[in-house]
């Protein structure tokens, strides 16, 4: 069974790692999106409204629609290029090819008029736009450029200002009934995390060290409290150190009496010599009482008992010698010396 | 009463699977089936959708409407023929064989269940048409008002949240009530300034208190052991200053670490440099203080030191070595640990990360951990691999790096694997599950606190379904200890939370768990069963409320909770 289950945990890491290779070494080619804004608007001289004609209008700056505007200047230099070169097929629709690189998702709320309105300059966000000789990741305006002008400008970083659906108000769809078993394995990933799943967009560090500190799992009920968190221990004490250290441990065991030191557990009934077994610790009493024995032996044989003598045969309830507690049918001479 | 109520339901079911009189299509009472074809299924509505993020988090790329399920869309899966459909049906095999099984059902029932069936039918009926309703529409979402909504003193944001819980227990033969106090502020922010400072304290008060501790108590925690009825906690209060000269990051105060090969949590210092893109992104740390430990009598002797190395060597890497010096003075006397650390991670594009833990104490080996994530997106899936492995046996140490040696004893080595996998289906389940398995390097030292085990657990989780705002949560989870019953666990759970609007959510669910075990020779076993209410109230102005009740029946006698908590966040 052992070595079934090691084949195919090996056999998942690999295909995982594969896959995750292969997806990695895809990333890093990156498909030509051959439109230079170097060559049309610094050596051109073009204006950004001059394509992008919507964007003092509205959300969206715009792509020119039609190949009528580009052929304008266009029409000479497209005959000499090759059929994948000619603008026809850099624009397949209504819009261009790498339109996408710069698509919001459709939850952002964003508009190029507000900004323009607020003399925000087209190149106060897309920095270094006019440096590029092609369409790539790069021209993307990041989120933490947007938060950081947005800082400067005394404007909102509220998650509300900018996003429908990410909001400190509402929950993302993964925080359901189960997230609150299944959380700490999707934050050990840690900070290479997709930038709208960080936990610190919506919590500080006080979440979680409220919660880790003071809400109990589910599964510490009260008779886990009481009794059950022992089996637990026994299983997998690892678990526990989630939240728990040695000191709550210890502190609790030597304040708090277990429910079985009751009635005649003690003197003079001595019932806890029934859980007796050598060595001591392994019933768990050493839990509270560490040193084996807590307290002096019982009284040892007189001297006239001789080895091999069966006490069994005088020490019985109703026999010829003394019977202080009830015989669980251990050796004798462990306590008796 | 049972057998009313189980009659009750028999009777509901046979009319809303087979038809019967009660199949009318008037009152939202019928489940139709689309014409044409099978009944549009909610689960694969979604197929074509937009990419969802059921696992993990938001899902950025769906517009609202797409979120929202139309009204069509959200017909049941599995509908029964409407009355029109039902004529055609009437003449064939099918249908009476149908006729006869709704008979003897109807029959078993008797008069009493059929009346309560009627009322059940009722009430489902009444369910269905409330869930076929349009749900209300929320308002679109406006942007928030450009200033900052913080409040400022002195020119500094404050922000944090002040929370307030009552807690009441009760036995048949003991109570316990309780109030439980906490603030965490934070102040400054950090996209704004470089000072910022952070703080979470918590008071609480035994109501009752006054109990003679030589006697059982039944809700006796580890409050009920200090002297004063009234207590306090400081959980962590620390400033922070970033960007300071060379120094990333200065911390001062009460604290914690995560990145360390174990938690430390004190009270000192904290100095991170900034990352020198010119070697790989170098950077270095120190730390230093008190160690804290809450529930030790005396912090004296106690001390904790630690540095850091971290860098980037290559794309999507990240290596870091660690080395901490600790002395804790505590129940066996002073123990002083060297903690070294080595880790490496990497990324492989944004779908798999890889990490690797290897840690030393003193000059033996510890222990190693490698973790490998996986995420796709596209997918909605997630998958977990992790293996790890004790080299030697963990005796007295100090606190910081203990294995709970006091009360569990001697930890001896073991390999530990564990397979998490998660995934949407749809666009309204999360299935998640795994398994755990532990093998001890000697299996003779199997002893009570040192044990193999099997963890089985799977968890389906729906949201917004069948009703928007609905969700529904099984939960089960095995733990077994091979080759006896002594220390196999069972749980399992079901549970239903409704947020009827942004503000007002209510929240159920039932419980169980089976322990196995032999404390004294004796295979006991105990079952604990756990039922739960809970109200959730949360306006936009920061303001909480919640009420939970709680029942839990088991062995020892039935314990019964009530929590009213409120909470203000400015």
């Amino acid at each position: 069974m052992k070595k079934v289950m090691v084949v195919m945990a090996a056999t998942l890491a690999i295909s995982l790692g594969a896959c995750g290779l292969l997806k990695f070494l895809g990333l890093e080619k990156e498909p030509e999106r051959p439109f230079s804004h170097l060559k049309h608007g610094k050596e051109q001289d073009l204006e950004c409204q001059s394509c992008h004609t919507k964007a003092a209008k509205g959300a969206e700056a715009g792509m020119p629609v039609s190949l009528k505007k580009c052929m304008l200047c266009h029409e000479g230099i497209d005959e000499k290029q090759p059929p994948e070169r000619k603008l026809a097929a850099l624009y397949p629709g209504e819009k261009p090819a790498w339109s996408e690189v710069t698509k919001l998702p459709d939850e952002v709320i964003f508009s190029h008029k507000v900004h323009l309105d607020k003399k925000v300059g087209c190149a106060e966000c897309h920095r270094g736009i006019e440096e590029s000789a092609s369409i790539t990741e790069a021209v993307r305006v990041r989120k933490e450029a947007c938060m950081g002008c947005h800082a400067e400008r005394q404007a909102s970083n509220e998650c509300s200002t900018c996003h429908t659906a990410i909001r400190k108000e509402r929950s993302p769809q993964s925080h359901g009934l189960s997230w609150k078993e299944t959380h700490g394995k999707v934050v050990r990933l840690g900070m290479e995390d997709p930038p709208e799943n960080r936990c610190s967009l919506c919590h500080t560090e006080s979440t979680c060290t409220s919660c880790h500190r003071d809400e109990p799992p589910k599964n510490h009920t009260h008779f886990w409290r009481i009794q059950g968190h022992a089996v637990a221990v026994g299983v997998d004490r690892s678990s526990c150190a989630t939240c728990h250290r040695t000191d709550f441990c210890d502190r609790c065991h030597q304040d708090t009496q277990p429910r079985t030191h009751t009635a005649a557990w003690g003197s003079p009934r001595n019932y806890h010599c029934l859980s007796c077994h050598t060595p001591l610790r392994s019933e768990g009493c050493a839990l509270c009482h560490k040193s084996t024995p807590s307290h002096a032996l019982a009284a040892p044989k007189p001297d006239w008992h001789t080895e091999g003598m069966n006490c069994r045969q005088c020490h019985v309830p109703g026999g010829s010698g003394p019977m202080p507690h009830p015989d669980k049918g251990d050796n004798c001479n462990a306590c008796h010396p | 009463m049972r057998r009313v109520w189980r009659g009750a339901v028999r009777f509901a079911v046979a009319h809303l699977v087979f038809p019967g009189p009660f199949n009318t299509t008037r009152g939202g009472c019928a489940f139709r089936v689309r014409s044409g074809g099978a009944p549009a299924s909610p689960l694969a509505s979604a197929a074509s959708a937009a990419p969802r993020n059921l696992v993990t988090g938001w899902d950025g790329a769906r517009s609202r409407e797409s979120r929202v399920p139309s009204r069509e869309s959200r017909s049941p899966v599995g509908g029964y023929p409407t009355r029109d459909s039902r004529l055609e049906t009437r003449d064939t095999a099918a249908h009476h064989l149908i006729t006869l099984l709704r008979a003897a059902v109807v029959r078993a029932a008797g008069r009493k269940t059929m009346a309560a069936g009627v009322g059940v039918l009722w009430l489902a009926c009444s369910l269905r048409a409330w869930a076929a309703q349009e749900p209300a529409q929320e308002e679109t979402p406006k942007p928030a008002p450009e200033k900052p909504t913080q409040n400022e003193y002195f020119g500094i944001p404050v922000s944090g949240t002040f929370s307030t819980k009552y807690r009441g227990r009760w036995t048949s033969e003991d109570r316990d009530q309780d109030l439980f106090h906490y603030l965490s502020v934070d102040f400054g922010d950090p996209a704004r300034q470089d000072v910022t400072g952070h703080l979470l304290l918590r008071a609480t008060q035994d109501v009752d208190g006054d109990r003679n501790p030589d006697e059982f108590f039944a809700f006796t925690d580890i409050t009920n052991t200090f002297s004063n009825r009234n207590n306090g906690r400081l959980y962590y209060a620390y400033l922070d200053v970033t960007h300071a000269g060379p120094l990333d990051l200065a911390r001062a105060g009460r604290q914690f670490l995560y990145e360390t090969p174990a938690l430390f949590y004190f009270d000192g210092f904290r100095l991170d440099s900034k990352p020198c893109a010119e070697v790989k992104n170098l950077q270095v740390g120190l730390y230093g203080g008190v160690p804290v430990h809450m529930y030790e009598s005396s912090a004296g002797g106690d001390l904790l030191a630690g540095a850091y190395l971290e860098a980037q060597p290559w794309k999507g890497a990240k290596a870091r070595v660690d080395y901490a010096r600790i002395r804790d003075d505590y129940l066996f006397g002073t123990q002083r640990d060297d903690l070294w650390g080595a880790s490496l991670r990497q990324s492989l594009g944004e779908i798999l990360i890889l990490h690797g833990q290897y840690t030393r104490l003193e000059a033996e080996s510890r222990d190693l951990l490698l973790r490998a994530n996986f995420y796709e997106r596209s997918l909605d899936l997630r998958v977990d691999l992790s293996w790890y492995h004790l080299y030697n046996s963990q005796k007295i140490l100090s606190i910081e790096t203990d294995f709970f040696f006091s009360s569990a004893f001697d930890y001896f080595p073991y390999d530990q694997a564990r397979l998490l996998v998660a995934k949407g289906v749809g666009e309204y389940l999360v299935v998640q599950g795994g398994v755990d398995v532990r093998e001890l390097d000697d299996d003779a030292k199997e002893a009570t606190f040192n044990r193999e085990f099997r963890r089985f657990y799977l968890t389906p989780v729906f949201s917004n379904w069948p009703v928007p705002g609905l969700s529904l949560s099984l939960t089960g989870e095995a733990w077994e200890v091979p080759g006896t019953d002594n220390g196999d666990i069972r749980t399992g759970g079901f549970d239903v939370s409704h947020a009827y609007s942004p503000q007002l959510k209510l929240s159920a669910g039932v419980a169980y768990a089976l322990f196995k075990y032999d404390f004294f020779a004796n295979l006991e076993r105990e079952r604990v069963r756990t039922v739960y209410g809970k109200i959730t109230y949360k306006d936009l102005n920061g303001f909480k409320l919640d009420v939970a009740y709680e029942l839990e029946h088991d062995s020892l006698d039935d314990f019964r909770t009530l929590k009213v908590g409120a909470a203000y966040s400015f």
